[in-house]
């Protein structure tokens, strides 16, 4: 059994959900906090963690699901960017768009889960080609994203980028298309298992008869059949929304998500056994499948602030490049952030199957590894792309800092806590660095700078860097 | 204690700085890694007779008090991002090394510029491989000139011994009573407030001797264009001896009349003819309160226009370039003289008899194909006036909502037979246009403004064209019409419809001169209020470039926008005028102060 399971198996299930409160044997450390920035936002700066540490974590859990302030002025800024990035027909300007949002929205937390739900009903532009149908799609996700989970479903049934991506325009009265119904129950819903090939038959012939026309949903009653179907034990006349209502009632679906959401914001390698599961999806059934409350329970909870959750999971290309650049409190061009994470195999917009990313372990390759250790000399340089993410800004002003203190501060900025021996060796490459550089001309400002740089790009080439 | 670094005021303060004292690493590094030689333009010429390039700069610190300047770094320090530009580790050796400069002379940057090269820096390049190069930096304190060549090399000492290189120390020398010192291929010595380097022994012991009086001071060649006096504010003052320069290592064999190939002729005959009828070449830069201008001339031009050039400019009685076309919400208004069909008679006097055959033979073939006419009755019907303009976009003419609104332009052209050039040759292009009309999917309409034929492209905006296309082709409506003895071509009618107007404007407006002399060659003007105002059109374009490519938030982007428009709405109106007069041949950039 892994040290994470261990940790999970010592949090009794009556009490792994109950909110976390610190306690002389459990504080509420710098650690702690960044976990929970990490989690709920893709990252945190130093200034937001030592925020955080000032707050309770009950509060900050909050001030992360309601957003910060200044949200509709953000969403009005955007509004004046999508008309132009919808009519340049460049995909990239989309992805570019959404890393922004990620980025600096006063709501990273939407933003996280807008991601979470863009890999959940996995839609991809090569299919859809229509960047404002996925932009619309993408504003859905987003809208509902710490809302209901019913409504959620019922929208995406009847979106167009997905009724496109499914094949539902070719789901026709007398000529069913199964591809949506199966999915609904397989991958959107209940998990495999939990239906047969005859309810997808019977829901697909439910969901006969729509369409896409002028970008918008179109039901054609002509094309539905409106034939009696049998669907997971109930029978009758349905139409889409009914198949959504059927699915819903099933006790695997809450289980589902709630499986599949704890994989995203709490833990990759533990699995959650029923006794765990089902105090959690009890509830988010009950609360008529309210997500924001699941993801409260979630983030509060004694599991989330445990071993079993904390480096438990590996940081996506868009958790590396958004956290990164979010610690470095940078500003670095979104459209290049995107193109980073096309190349490290998650371009947003094309994830590479309905069934989405896999994640976890796929995240990690040699050659993936690598491309992160050289993006992160790009963020880190001070010139070119991270012209505007210079680490040598973020060092205290006006103090002659020693090795191991540049060392020492970086590794906590990226790290919070990690081995003496990592630090240890960080610190003499930066002593060896420090004497190489005083053989050149420069100010003894300029040596820090150059220090500070090289301190941040080996912290970030720690493998534990990875994870999150 | 995990704080941003520097406040946004002392980052202001330290960007101002840094400003500054990228200017003297310019000029200081540039002239001491350089190593040449000193002499003053008040007393006799010091520098080389036999120079092929002079240069000088006068007073550089006066630049950084130009009102221009002043203005545009008032507007500069309130970016962030050229504040972060500025931050940039790629600046890192020059800050320091100015810093540099700063403790081991002991005053700041602005005292440095006035003590050390307050006067000025010329510079010689003369014949030889490699070429002969002196530079005399002329400071107003010769006690911290005296300084200067030792706190240079202990610069330059540091900075190589950070790549494993050991500065030799400078070898003495003595050259009468002075002593001068050799480092690797540079000689140098100090004599007053004057520091002399050059890079051959004889060049910077004959500066010693002119300095003393032991030789003439130099009173002929290009130095003493030096001498002449200049207009206030001059900068930068330039002079090429034009048949030296030629003989220079790596002066390219096109620009050498007679000419090896025809191409170079066609792009560039007048210019051809300059430098091979005029002794040398100068070009100043003044820098007078708030206004700046720019002045290139090719004095003392020797006999008749080269033949086969003729036409290129301006150049004979009573011809110049067409006044400007100036509609409404002009950004750039252009007019050249240029008569092709002049050129292609006098033809047979460029010296290239097979060149040109073959010339004549690709030309005729044209006739050979579908076109109906060739290249050569084009230019026969093509006039010698060409004009362009850039406007900006006004209303659409789509319904399409276009969010990045694109400027307009147009270019007319005088037809020497309207009627002839309607019958021969709009045919054919009607029939090119077609095609390119069905393949663009694109609607053709002919409209009349004032008794002319407007010929409208327009491109259609069903739902499946608009979805599948970038909106920013509906900025465009290709548009052309034959009117009034000219061709206009444009990117909107509107614009068309203007330049129809503009052209009946200037028809009526009575010719001023009386003069045989040929008129200005070229003219050109921008204005820049207008280019400013255009940054509120491309908006929204501008705003995400800057989000999505640079990083910077919507609000910064926007802050940089309002910047910018500041920035370029101060330079108020660029003016361009090329031409021939008595002193030969000027080509004049003036950019005027403007009203504050």
């Amino acid at each position: 059994m892994s040290t994470a399971e261990q940790a999970l198996r010592r949090l009794r299930p009556d009490v792994a959900w109950t909110s976390y409160f610190p306690n002389p044997s459990n504080l509420w450390d710098d650690v702690k906090v960044a976990h929970l920035w990490r989690r709920a936002s893709g990252g945190a700066s130093a200034e937001q963690i030592e925020r955080g540490l000032k707050t309770t974590p009950a509060d900050l859990i909050r001030s992360l699901l309601d957003g910060g302030l200044g949200q509709a002025a953000f969403e009005a800024e955007i509004a004046k960017l999508r008309e132009g990035v919808l009519t340049s027909n460049d995909p990239q300007q989309l992805k570019g768009l959404w890393i922004y949002r990620m980025l600096h929205s006063p709501h990273p937390l939407q933003e996280r889960l807008a991601l979470f739900w863009h890999n959940h009903f996995a839609t991809s532009n090569a299919k859809v080609n229509d960047l404002r149908l996925m932009q619309q799609q993408n504003d859905t996700l987003r809208q509902h994203a710490l809302g209901h989970f019913d409504d959620l479903l019922q929208a995406m049934t009847r979106d167009p980028a997905m009724l496109i991506w499914l094949d539902s325009q070719s789901n026709r009265k007398g000529q069913p298309n199964e591809n949506y119904g199966r999915e609904l129950f397989e991958l959107f819903g209940l998990g495999v298992g939990h239906y047969t090939e005859q309810d997808i038959k019977e829901s697909s012939r439910a969901l006969t008869g729509w369409s896409v026309r002028n970008g918008r949903a179109h039901f054609d009653p002509q094309q539905h059949d409106a034939g009696e179907k049998t669907v997971l034990g109930e029978t009758g006349n349905f139409h889409a929304g009914d198949i959504v209502r059927i699915c819903l009632a099933q006790p695997a679906c809450a289980d589902f998500i709630v499986q599949k959401l704890f994989r995203y914001l709490v833990s990759e390698t533990v699995t959650l056994d029923p006794t765990y599961i089902t105090p959690l999806a009890d509830g988010f059934r009950s609360r008529n499948y309210d997500i924001g409350w699941l993801v409260e329970r979630m983030l509060s909870s004694w599991v989330f602030f445990s071993p079993a959750a904390i480096g438990q999971r590996v940081k996506s290309p868009v958790d590396f490049v958004v956290g990164t650049v979010k610690s470095l409190n940078g500003a670095v061009s979104p459209i290049k952030l995107a193109e980073f994470c096309d190349q490290l195999g998650q371009g947003l917009f094309y994830p590479p199957s309905v069934k989405g990313w896999e994640g976890g372990e796929r995240w990690i390759s040699s050659t993936g590894l690598l491309f992160r250790q050289n993006l992160a000399f790009e963020l880190t340089r001070g010139t070119g792309l991270g012209g505007r993410s210079d680490p040598a800004r973020l060092l205290p002003a006006g103090e002659q800092l020693t090795d191991e203190a540049i060392a020492r501060y970086f590794t906590h900025l990226f790290h919070q806590q990690i081995e003496e021996a990592v630090l240890r060796q960080i610190t003499e490459q930066i002593a060896s660095e420090r004497g190489r550089l005083q053989q050149e001309f420069r100010s003894a400002r300029s040596v820090e700078g150059a220090l500070a740089r090289t301190a941040a790009h080996l912290a970030l080439t720690v493998p534990e860097f990875q994870l999150g | 204690m995990l704080q941003a670094r520097y406040s946004v005021g002392a980052m202001i303060a330290e960007q101002s700085r840094t400003l500054c004292r990228l200017f003297l690493a310019l000029a200081v590094y540039g002239t001491a890694i350089s190593a040449t030689f000193a002499a003053d333009l008040a007393t006799p010429n010091l520098l080389p007779g036999n120079s092929a390039v002079v240069a000088e700069l006068r007073q550089p610190q006066a630049v950084l008090q130009h009102g221009l300047v002043l203005r545009g770094l008032a507007i500069l320090k309130q970016s962030r991002a050229f504040q972060d530009a500025l931050g940039n580790p790629d600046f890192d050796l020059i800050r320091d090394g100015i810093q540099h400069f700063e403790s081991q002379l002991g005053i700041p940057l602005d005292k440095i510029l006035d003590n050390c090269i307050g006067e000025g820096i010329w510079i010689s390049v003369g014949e030889g491989t490699p070429p002969e190069i002196c530079v005399i930096v002329h400071g107003r304190d010769a006690e911290r000139v005296a300084r200067l060549p030792a706190v240079t090399l202990s610069l330059i000492g540091r900075i190589v011994a950070g790549r494993g290189i050991t500065l030799p120390d400078p070898t003495p020398r003595t050259h009468h009573q002075h002593t001068y010192y050799q480092l690797g291929e540079a000689f140098y010595t100090v004599a007053g407030p004057r520091w002399l380097l050059a890079n051959r022994e004889a060049s910077l012991q004959g500066m010693l001797d002119r300095l003393d009086g032991r030789v003439p001071a130099t009173t002929a060649g290009l130095p003493t264009l030096l001498n002449e006096p200049i207009a206030d504010g001059t900068a930068l003052r330039v002079g090429l001896d034009l048949p030296r320069i030629q003989q220079l290592p790596g002066f390219p064999a096109a620009f050498k009349w007679p000419p090896k190939e025809p191409g170079p002729v066609i792009l560039a005959a007048g210019w051809l003819d300059l430098i091979h009828r005029s002794p040398q070449v100068t070009a100043e830069l003044s820098l007078a309160g708030d206004s700046v201008r720019a002045h290139l001339r090719f004095p003392k031009l020797a006999g008749d226009i080269t033949p086969g050039t003729v036409g290129y400019f301006a150049s004979e009685p009573a011809v110049a370039a067409a006044p400007l076309l100036e509609p409404a919400q002009l950004i750039y208004s252009a007019s050249w003289y240029r008569d092709y069909w002049k050129m292609w008679e006098r033809r047979n006097d460029v010296p290239l008899p097979n060149e040109i055959g073959k010339l004549e033979k690709q030309l005729a073939s044209t006739q050979d194909g579908n076109l109906g006419y060739s290249a050569i009755d084009f230019l026969r019907l093509m006039g010698p006036h060409l004009r362009f303009v850039v406007t900006r976009p006004g209303p659409s003419a789509y319904r399409v909502a276009v969010t990045d609104r694109l400027p307009n332009f147009a270019a007319v052209v005088d037809l020497r037979d309207e009627n002839a050039f309607r019958d021969k040759v709009l045919p054919p292009i009607q029939r090119i246009l077609g095609v390119v009309a069905i393949t663009q999917k694109m609607i053709s309409q002919n409209t009349q403004y004032k008794s002319a034929e407007v010929t409208v492209l327009k491109f259609t905006e069903d739902a499946a064209a608009v979805m599948n296309s970038d909106r920013v082709r509906y900025n465009f409506e290709p548009t052309y019409a034959i009117t009034r003895g000219h061709l206009i071509v444009g990117s909107t009618a509107a614009l068309v419809r203007n330049l129809i107007d503009e052209l009946d404007r200037l028809q009526s407006v009575p010719a001023n001169s009386s003069s045989t002399a040929p008129g200005p060659t070229e003219r050109q003007i921008v204005k820049f209020d207008e280019l400013a105002a255009l940054v509120d059109d491309v908006h929204g374009l501008a705003v995400r470039n800057a989000v999505l490519n640079n990083g910077l938030t919507i609000a910064e982007a926007e802050q940089e926008l309002a910047l910018l428009k500041q920035l370029v709405a101060a330079l108020g109106a660029l003016r361009v005028e090329a031409g021939f007069d008595e002193q030969g041949f000027g080509y004049r950039i003036e950019l005027p102060a403007v009203q504050k």
